[in-house]
Formats: C-alpha cells, sequence, structure tokens
C-alpha cells in the first residue's frame, strides 16, 4: 500500500525530532565578534641545560616560591628545574616504579611550598621538596574518576581531568582539595560520545582552573566551556571564532563512521584542534590550535594560533585575542599571565620562555550559553 | 470550523511525530549509556621476567649492499652504533625517545648513530627525531626486511652496533609494553652511565639512589 502524504509527512518529522536530539548531543555554538585584543610574546628568560642532558620535551611550566621554573618532561620522565636566569639548577625524578620514580609521568607543578607530580601508571601522585627530597606519595580514593593529568588551581585546590576514554562512565573534570575531598565533579560529555570507539579514541580533553573559573574544550571539539568552581556551565563559546574548528564527530560522520578514507588517509590529518589550554587572572583563558599532521605528529612548541577570551560576571564574553605565534602555551606565572616556550634557534636545541602580552585594542562582547 | 479542526489535528500530528523522535533519541541515548559502566581497570604489572621475554638478541651480519651503505654514512667510523626503527615504533612505544637520547649519552663519542627506517617512514622519523631531541649522525631510507639477506621482517625497534666487517650484534625489542622498560637499549648494549653523565643528570633529587643500570 503506497504511503500518503500524512504517513510521509509524519516519519519526515519524526526523523527531524530524532535529529533534533542529535543536535542536543553535539557541541554548543555561538558566533563571537571579531578578535579586538592583540597578542604578542615578551621573552622572559633562555632555559640553559649546559652539560645537563637537554629538556626533550616540555610539558608544564610552574614557577615556584623562590621564582625558578618547574618544568614537567614527560619523555624523560623527569622534572627540570631552572633557576630566575634560566640556568638548570635541579632534576627530580628518573623513570622506574619506586619512590621519586615515574613511569608515565603526566603532570607536576610547582604547588604550595612542595613540587606536586602526576603519574597517570598507578594514578600516583608524588611530592617532593623545594630542594627535590622526595617526601612521599598518595593515591586518589576510590570515589574519585582516574584522571589522566591534574592542574594545581591554587593553593588549595588541585583540578583533575580525566581522559575521554572514561567518557561513558561521567564526570569528566573533578576539583578537588588539597585532602582529596571533592568539591565539585561535571562535565559529563557521555551523550556526545555515546559508544563510538573511533570517537573516543581520537578526541581529547584539556581544562584548566584559575580564579574562580574552569575552562574545558575537547582536542577534537569546536567549542570553550566555561564553569565555575561549583561545576556549574557558564556558557560554551566556539573556540576559533574566526576559524571554526571541525569536529572529529563531523569528520567521521562525513566518512561513514570511519576513521580512514579509501586513500589510507586519517580523516583527523590536516584539521585543526585545540591542543593546549591555560587558565588566567580575571575570567581569562589561553587557547593554543594547532592543525594535526597524521604523518609527523605536532610539536606543541613550533607554536600555532593562540586564542585569548576573558569572560564577564554574566558569562558573556567580554573580549578575545588572536594571533599566529611561534610558541606553545606551557602555564602561567605568579602574576596569572600565560607563559609560551619555543625554541631559541632552527637547531631547536634550546628553548626560550616567554610570557604572553595582551594588548587592550578595545573590547567586544558575545553572547554565551 | 472544520478547517480548524484539520489544523488542530495537524498540529497535534506534528506534536506526536516530533516527542516520538525526540523519545526514541533519549532511549538510544540511554542505551549507549548502559551497560557501560565498568569499573576503572588497574594498570597492568608487568614481572621483570615479562620484561626480559619482550627482548630479542641480534647477532647478524649485514648484507654487502647495506654494509656499503652504512659506510657511506659515515665514512671512516668502525664500528657504528645502528638503530631500525619503523614508522609505527614512535606511536607504539612511549620510552622509545628517552631510550636513544640515554643510548646516544652513553655510548661513546666516537661510535656515531646512525637510523634506518623504510622509505615511507622517513617523514615521520625525522620529525620524531627532531621534536624529541635525538642526535643522529644520520638517517637513511633502506628496505629493513632485507638488510641482513634474509627478506625477513625485521623486528624494530633494535639496536646494534655494527663492526667493520657488518656483524651487527644488539638488542630488538619484540613486545610493546606501555611506559617504561626496565632495563634500556643502553643497558642492554652495556653502555653504561659515564662520567659525564652523571655530572650532567647531577644534582639530581637527594634522596634517591644511584641511577639504575
Amino acid at each position: 500500500m503506497p504511503f500518503s502524504t500524512h504517513r510521509w509527512s509524519v516519519l519526515i518529522l519524526g526523523a527531524l525530532g530524532y535529529s533534533l536530539q542529535g543536535c542536543s548531543l553535539t557541541e554548543t555554538r555561538d558566533v563571537l565578534p571579531e578578535a579586538t585584543s592583540s597578542l604578542s610574546l615578551a621573552p622572559v628568560v633562555k632555559l640553559l641545560d649546559d652539560t645537563a642532558a637537554i629538556l626533550a620535551r616540555p610539558g608544564q611550566v610552574s614557577i615556584d616560591p623562590v621564582g625558578r621554573y618547574v618544568v614537567s618532561d614527560p619523555s624523560d620522565k623527569n622534572i627540570k628545574i631552572y633557576g630566575a636566569n634560566g640556568d638548570r639548577v635541579l632534576t627530580i625524578g628518573r623513570p622506574g616504579k619506586g619512590p621519586g620514580e615515574f613511569t608515565a609521568l603526566s603532570s607536576a607543578e610547582a604547588f604550595r611550598d612542595s613540587i606536586l607530580a602526576f603519574d597517570f601508571s598507578g594514578a600516583r601522585f608524588s611530592v617532593f621538596a623545594n630542594d627535590g627530597r622526595y617526601a612521599r606519595s598518595f593515591e586518589l580514593g576510590r570515589d574519585v574518576t582516574r584522571p589522566w593529568t591534574v592542574r594545581a588551581v591554587d593553593d588549595s585546590l588541585l583540578l583533575l581531568v580525566a581522559p575521554p576514554l572514561r567518557a561513558h562512565q561521567g564526570n569528566l573534570l573533578t576539583l578537588v582539595r588539597r585532602d582529596g575531598s571533592v568539591v565539585s565533579s561535571f562535565f559529563n560529555m557521555s551523550r556526545y560520545f555515546g559508544r563510538d570507539p573511533k570517537l573516543i579514541q581520537n578526541t581529547g580533553l584539556v581544562a584548566d582552573a584559575r580564579d574562580g573559573r574552569v575552562f574545558a574544550s575537547l582536542v577534537g571539539g569546536d567549542s570553550l566551556y566555561a564553569f565555575d568552581y561549583a561545576g556549574r556551565q557558564l556558557g560554551a563559546y566556539p573556540a576559533d571564532p574566526q576559524v571554526p574548528l571541525v569536529t572529529v564527530k563531523t569528520l567521521l560522520g562525513r566518512n561513514h563512521g570511519r576513521a580512514r578514507r579509501p586513500d589510507g588517509s586519517w580523516v583527523t590529518d590536516g584539521n585543526r584542534n585545540v591542543i593546549r589550554l591555560v587558565a588566567l587572572d580575571r575570567s581569562t583563558v589561553a587557547l593554543q590550535i594547532v592543525r594535526y599532521d597524521a604523518e609527523r605528529g605536532i610539536d606543541p612548541l613550533e607554536g600555532g594560533t593562540l586564542e585569548t577570551f576573558t569572560l564577564d560576571d554574566a558569562g558573556n564574553v567580554a573580549a578575545h585575542g588572536r594571533a599566529e605565534l611561534a610558541a606553545g602555551l606551557v602555564g602561567r606565572d605568579s602574576r596569572g599571565s600565560a607563559l609560551l616556550m619555543g625554541y631559541a634557534g632552527a637547531a631547536a636545541d634550546a628553548y626560550v620562555l616567554s610570557r604572553l602580552v595582551v594588548g587592550d585594542t578595545g573590547a567586544a562582547r558575545g553572547r554565551g550559553r | 470550523m472544520k478547517q480548524v479542526r484539520a489544523w488542530a489535528g495537524r498540529a497535534l500530528a506534528v506534536l506526536l511525530a516530533l516527542s516520538g523522535g525526540w523519545l526514541a533519541g533519549r532511549l538510544v541515548a540511554a542505551s549507549d549509556d548502559a551497560g557501560s559502566r565498568k569499573p576503572a581497570g588497574k594498570p597492568v604489572r608487568y614481572t621483570e621476567a615479562e620484561y626480559r621475554s619482550a627482548t630479542v638478541s641480534v647477532a647478524k651480519r649485514l648484507t654487502a649492499s647495506a654494509a656499503q651503505r652504512l659506510r657511506a654514512a659515515v665514512p671512516g667510523s668502525a664500528p657504528v652504533l645502528l638503530v631500525l626503527l619503523h614508522g609505527s615504533d614512535p606511536r607504539s612505544c612511549e620510552d622509545l625517545a628517552r631510550q636513544l637520547r640515554e643510548l646516544r649519552r652513553r655510548a661513546p663519542a666516537e661510535l656515531p648513530m646512525v637510523v634506518w627506517t623504510g622509505g615511507n617512514d622517513t617523514t615521520a622519523i625525522r620529525a620524531f627525531l627532531r621534536r624529541e631531541h635525538v642526535a643522529v649522525q644520520a638517517l637513511q631510507e633502506v628496505a629493513l626486511d632485507s638488510v641482513f639477506g634474509e627478506h625477513r621482517r625485521v623486528i624494530t625497534p633494535a639496536a646494534l652496533v655494527i663492526g667493520a666487517d657488518g656483524t651487527a650484534r644488539g638488542v630488538a625489542h619484540s613486545r610493546r609494553f606501555p611506559n617504561s622498560r626496565p632495563r634500556s637499549f643502553a643497558a642492554e648494549l652495556d653502555f653504561s652511565p659515564s662520567a659525564t653523565e652523571e655530572r650532567s643528570g647531577s644534582p639530581r633529587s637527594p634522596g634517591l639512589g644511584n641511577p639504575r643500570p
């Protein structure tokens, strides 16, 4: 029996309703005005390893209470400390499974008067004194989602960032106090991810918190999310308002759910992603966006697009800046400004640490949601 | 009146269809979540024996053409430290870069380090070596599976010391396991920490023992 027009209408509308549900699973987008702040680099210090093994792959950079630069090196599985003049003064930890050793160092930062390191393998924290002496280690309670990385928010709070591999299990971000007690747990993207292993495998998460705000972005997503410390979402904004990012979900969808195209290339090859994010003072966040190269891989220190967003009290974007810079986001200084690290020369055998200077050339407003 | 009823009926049908579709979507999403709440798995612990079993000793001889190729890369040098890499090795071995840097530091300075990789992998390996600050004298494209003349897949990553007569002695890591190995290439090739390296590593964390071999 042929379908009547009415029945076709019902089917089409039903599909439309289904797709509306699908829309709610995609990341939110909003149009923001053109960038209004100029961004530039102000060199701070050149890091000098002298005869010591070179800093292999800088992870995070933080500044301890006496002004030394604490640099995590996930590749060497240790923490390298540089004096205020850039001279290497100390190396903390080494590969291994014993006390003060790391098998998968994922983050290390100055925390109060200590250095706090997190080893993803075993989800173990290690605490070192300022002189590098190993003090103790501890693990998180069973009630806390096992993080991939940890960010020191301030003297009292840590932000635990879970990998999207845990996406189906619930919240990806958890703020905890020094004693491990949970302040808030939020950012549940289980509906967005569903059970698509290719989407989960090709998506990461970067997040940071400062000054009452938590910022997060999916690596392979297109949005920047802002929360307060209670976990309430303040807004979601396009991570690059000028050249919108394309989500991995979209790329997979265009290729019928497959990660590789018929010619063998990866759908993610050449796609631009937020790869690093640092929360700054005054409700500001800095993002680094880099084009993924499936053959060569990426080196964050070679730079890319740097974006900054500043939120007002209502969660609106009050200003944002954008620039192409030849350095990678690595942390923030004691004044709450972003720190970036780049190569001192073409040989890539020395590093320069710089501060991000945000020019005040005007303000624009955009509504988040 | 009849027209109003018809429009009301259509509006009701639209509402029902939309809500039906939305509800179906919710159910699909809910079923996506269901059954996936597995407890977080504990990391796998490997025994020392398992680590050892993941290492293969290599004692072979390069073909004449391969040996000639190597001599051309580092003329006048014998022996030579030769590393064989497939393009996928940096992705599958998280510890590879550290081990290669350590190998370079510990091996005698007069021993040049050359990396051989398959033709399609050169760009990836060159980028990896640069990004990870692994200093090598030369990176060459070769058909890895025929360097020993057997036309068998060569196990990589491999670190070999090549003698003047083309003999190759060393180790290959045949099995991947996550994070770091307790015995690195340098330790397996008996390149002990040099005095320079000991100095360069210092000052290390007080309270830690001497670095493991």
